[in-house]
């Protein structure tokens, strides 16, 4: 039987699209390049030697990328280097690396909120009209009463749990659960940040503090990263997918490999080839939604290329695969005297919004946030401490341990990134995968605004340490000297102009009308260091009524 | 998620394998791979030796006394060597692998030190080669021996479940998870 719609991948965006044309009668077939986890046998967090497993990589569940330029180093900027009281400061390079995570994604059904912490935030209502406020970037096609209904929906599905009282981003009506009590780290920021005028907030978490909808309520182990076993993190598995599953109009087809988009002559999508269990299938389809991410997305676009569309499928604007942003990020962490058990409690569960408006930072444009990070960086264990926290050995370092083990303290910073020309995603001339399709290559370069905002960023968190009374820090790093990206933007970005967007406000294809994108390719701007994934589901479901409404 | 742990060891983050998931009392394959790398980043300095030296072999009983000396018994768990975190790192260098050279050459390098053998000096003649080791090159073999072999030694150990006696630690996260209230 030939589907209603096809969409293209998982995660956050695809599960939500799924959810929302299962339940409005159509017909899906879900493709997923990546295998699907079994939480009992994949996140054993019940072992000894738990400390030891991150997330697990399955076959096909890490995409190859590579690296082009990301930048160069500025010794003036040395004070933004990366380090650890173990392993010092490592002599300083000329450009800037992918640091072993890189770009940190998953293929699998559920995609990356399968080890996302699961932070669920709405953007802050002025990041949606950077340009017009300020000047750079670019705008949104739709502003934050548009996309507070679906935020809601999105929030109630998941089951987050947040505060009662949020002043920087009104809402309809409150958070489906209440917020997680606060760790104990975490309330000593809350304390430290009064006193700055920096004020912290339980976070707003895709993890539920009641049972709800046949899940368990969170139990802080702390481990939301490595895969939660349990089931109270909403990631898209558990939440979305299971929901669109029960309609019985969901059809999922894990370790399908899509890679290439076939485009007709009337203008339309006609089909999706893809490979699965050694097999190459050609699916017709009336509707195809690509929710790949940030750096997929582009890539099969632009490797679906043909003699009708040289430059890729869905790029007559040419911006396909332009304005890519990454995850500006810094995180301090400092050891606090009396401070216990901070290792305890959930991951990420303060928050400070003060400086989040595109204009909360003095001098430069986006801004930023504040979290409560020490379970969120894997400082939960004594082999965390041994290895990147406390240096030395022998008896007195022994002690030493056990007589600092759950007074680490740490602020994570993330912030917003403008679009630049240098900063895409492109095709490997070189090389190909499995299946011939060419390697994405992401180019990625820190703008003077964003190293004026990491800069604000690190000495912020510094002055939080310092002001909960910590000695000074023990372990730093960020975005200056390595690329880590968690969240990735942009690069099918909407707007109204079909000459510099990809999309419209839907995330309707602007040259093909049966195509449609449900990923944070399609931000115009990333927003001032909120987590993206309510944000996508959000503009899913509101995709996903207007592909129901014709 | 927002940040991600750096490059250390011990991390969260996408880069386990399922062997890791089933392969107890060994690093996963990232790990190794971290280990070969770090081990790989003096390969000028091992380059730079004669072959015979490049075909050394990994003096276990100076491993074990230096693992002692990072690691020894206290009145809270046993040594490194009680729990075969030796015999763990031999298993994770084999032969003709960067990492096994790297033990090799660190292992002889400490055995000719004296007149006697590494493992007979007096613990504080041990415990004064690791300190100096400490402050040395990390691209000349003693310097990355001791960085190498000291992260390895210290995740591998601190993930055995008789060396959490003194810490508020359940044996694993889960089941338990830690409940409120935290004190």
């Amino acid at each position: 039987m030939r589907p209603d719609a096809v969409i293209v991948g998982s995660g956050a965006g695809g599960a939500a699209a799924a959810f929302a044309l299962t339940r409005g009668g159509l017909h899906v077939l879900l493709l997923e390049a990546g295998p699907r986890f079994v939480p009992a046998r994949d996140y054993p967090l019940d072992t000894p030697d738990w400390e030891r497993r991150p997330f697990p990589a399955l076959p096909g569940s890490r995409a190859r990328i590579r690296y082009g330029d990301l930048g160069r180093l500025d010794p003036a900027d040395a004070a933004l280097q990366s380090w650890n009281a173990v392993e010092g400061r490592a002599p300083l390079a000329d450009r800037r690396t992918p640091s072993r995570s890189g770009y940190a994604h998953v293929q699998g059904v559920g995609g990356s909120t399968l080890h996302y912490v699961g932070e669920a935030h709405r953007l802050h209502p002025a990041s949606f009209r950077l340009a017009r406020d300020h000047g750079t970037g670019a705008d949104w096609p739709l502003d934050y009463a548009d996309l507070e209904p679906w935020y809601l929906e999105a929030e109630r599905r998941i089951g987050v749990a947040g505060p009662s009282e949020d002043d920087t981003r009104w809402r309809s009506a409150p958070y489906p659960l209440p917020a997680h009590p606060l760790s104990p780290a975490a309330q000593r920021l809350v304390q430290a940040g009064t006193g700055l005028g920096l004020p912290f907030t339980a976070n707003a978490r895709a993890a539920l503090s009641r049972p709800r909808d046949g899940r368990p309520a969170c139990n802080y182990c702390g481990q939301c990263s490595r895969g939660c076993p349990l089931g109270d993190k909403g990631s898209a598995d558990v939440t979305f997918l299971r929901q669109a599953g029960e309609t019985g109009r969901l059809t999922l087809l894990p370790e399908a490999r899509v890679t290439r988009i076939e485009a007709a002559r009337d203008g339309r999508v006609a089909a999706v080839h893809y490979h699965h269990a050694g097999t190459a299938h050609r699916q017709e389809t009336p509707v195809l939604v690509l929710s790949a991410g940030a750096v997929q997305t582009p890539r099969l676009l632009l490797a679906s290329a043909s003699a009708a569309q040289p430059e890729g499928v869905a790029n007559g604007s040419g911006e396909v695969g332009r304005n890519f942003m990454e995850t500006l990020g810094w995180t301090s962490t400092a050891l606090l005297p009396g401070l216990a058990n901070s290792h305890m409690g959930l991951p990420a569960d303060a928050v400070c919004w003060a400086e989040s408006a595109p204009d909360g930072v003095p001098g430069v444009v986006g801004g930023c946030r504040y979290t409560s990070a020490v379970q969120e960086i894997g400082l939960t264990g004594p082999a965390a401490y041994a290895t990147r926290l406390l240096s030395g050995f022998g008896t007195g370092f022994k002690a030493r341990l056990r007589a600092v083990f759950g007074s680490a303290i740490s602020v994570s910073a993330t912030g917003a990134v403008l679009p630049d020309a240098r900063s895409r995603v492109t095709l490997s001339t070189e090389e190909t995968d499995f299946d011939g399709v060419p390697l994405p290559v992401i180019h990625s370069v820190l703008t003077g605004n964003s190293l004026t905002l990491l800069r604000h960023m690190a000495e912020t968190a510094r002055r939080l340490l310092r002001a909960t009374g910590a000695g000074e820090p023990v372990e730093e790093y960020g975005s200056w000297d390595r690329f880590t990206a968690t969240h990735v933007f942009g690069t099918a970005r909407m707007g109204t102009d079909s000459a510099t967007a990809v999309t419209d406000a839907h995330g309707r294809s602007f040259d093909h009308p049966n195509l449609w994108i449900a990923d944070a390719s399609v931000f115009p701007g990333s927003g001032g260091g909120e987590a993206p994934s309510l944000t996508i589901q959000a503009l899913a479901l509101r995709q996903g009524a207007r592909i129901l409404g014709g | 998620m927002a940040a991600v742990a750096p490059d250390g060891l011990s991390r969260s983050g996408p880069t386990g394998t399922p062997e890791a998931l089933t392969a107890r009392g060994t690093l996963s394959p990232s790990r190794r791979m971290a280990l070969s790398t770090l081990a790989a980043g003096c390969l000028v300095a091992i380059a730079g030796l004669p072959a015979t030296a490049r075909a050394a072999t990994i003096r276990k009983r100076a491993l074990d006394a230096c693992l002692d000396t990072l690691l020894p018994e206290d009145g809270f768990g046993p040594s490194a060597s009680t729990l075969g975190i030796g015999d763990t790192l031999i298993g994770l260098a084999p032969e003709g692998t960067d990492f096994h050279r790297l033990l090799a050459l660190g292992t002889q390098w400490l055995d000719g030190l004296a007149a006697r053998p590494f493992a007979d000096l007096p613990p504080q003649a041990r415990t004064d080669v690791l300190r100096y080791l400490e402050g040395a090159d990390v691209n000349e073999i003693p310097g990355r021996f001791y960085r190498v072999v000291r992260q390895a030694a210290m995740e591998l150990y601190h993930t055995r479940a008789d060396t959490i006696s003194g810490l508020p630690l359940n044996p694993a996260p889960q089941p338990a998870g830690y409940p409120p209230p935290w004190g």
